[in-house]
């Protein structure tokens, strides 16, 4: 069954116009790592050069962002849906 | 370093049509002291068509991780990602596309912050060809409204006043 991960409209292009990539269960950096094998430019976004998230993006398991979990150890069960979300704020 | 920008006398003012301001405006004026959040989306014969209304989580944020959400939802605001996800989408699916990101900032000016900036010029930013919208509030009443875009061949963005289109 795998994990579905899910790239929403804005990203798409990275991925040839897809709107899901299907991986590996583990931990959420396993599933990264399969995500940059598919694009290595959509995993070039999402992790800064030292391999942490870059500050900008959110990473969900399911409806829980990973910041508040195990960040790339987080684990992702087959069936799991993984997000991949730029945030948007600001402020006075 | 970057520095607020406010508006620009000089440059052309944008039309918006009132039905759009007025919605966006009773947005703002409903959730003050905390600052409103959402986006307008269109097509290329009308750019600026339907409001959007999106959750402003901030609040949220700073209660679960003050050290990393050091501000609040009335000195910020941080678009809940899934109405913002699913506005994209049936934009798309009505053949339009976000082009405006709106918000409010509460007893302070319409301009644009460093940080509304920061989030703006990120490589990553959902929408890079949007205008940002920044609606002032002062005393429970909407008093200012300017909307930044990014000038032709400038690596910044312009603050052009906002007119009312009756139509």
């Amino acid at each position: 069954m795998g994990v579905t991960v899910r790239v929403p409209a804005v990203l798409r292009a990275l991925v040839g116009g897809r709107a899901e990539l299907a991986v590996p269960a583990g931990l959420l950096r396993d599933v990264l790592d399969a995500v940059g094998r598919e694009s290595p430019e959509l995993l070039s976004r999402v992790l800064a050069q030292e391999g942490s998230l870059r500050r900008h993006v959110n990473v969900f398991v399911n409806e829980e962002d990973v910041r508040f979990r195990e960040l790339l150890d987080t684990p992702v069960r087959e069936g799991d849906c993984v997000t991949i979300v730029p945030s948007i704020a600001g402020g006075r | 370093m970057r520095r607020r920008i406010e508006v620009d006398p000089d440059l052309d003012p944008v039309v918006l049509p009132t039905s759009v301001l007025n919605e966006i405006f009773a947005h703002a004026r409903e959730v003050a002291p905390e600052e409103c959040c959402g986006l307008i989306t269109g097509g290329d014969d009308a750019r600026y068509q339907h409001v959007v209304r999106c959750r402003n989580d901030m609040t949220l944020w700073h209660r679960r991780d003050a050290e990393t959400y050091p501000r609040d939802g009335t000195q910020g605001f941080y678009m809940n990602e899934q109405d913002y996800l699913r506005a994209d989408e049936e934009a798309l699916a009505r053949g339009e596309r976000v082009t405006c990101v709106y918000h409010s900032h509460v007893e302070c000016g319409a301009y644009f912050s460093e940080m509304d900036q920061d989030f703006a010029s990120q490589e990553l930013f959902p929408f890079p060809d949007a205008d940002h919208l920044v609606v002032a509030v002062t005393a429970g009443k909407v008093v200012e409204q300017v909307l930044f875009r990014r000038e032709p061949g400038a690596d910044r963005f312009g603050g052009r006043p906002v007119a009312h289109d009756l139509r």
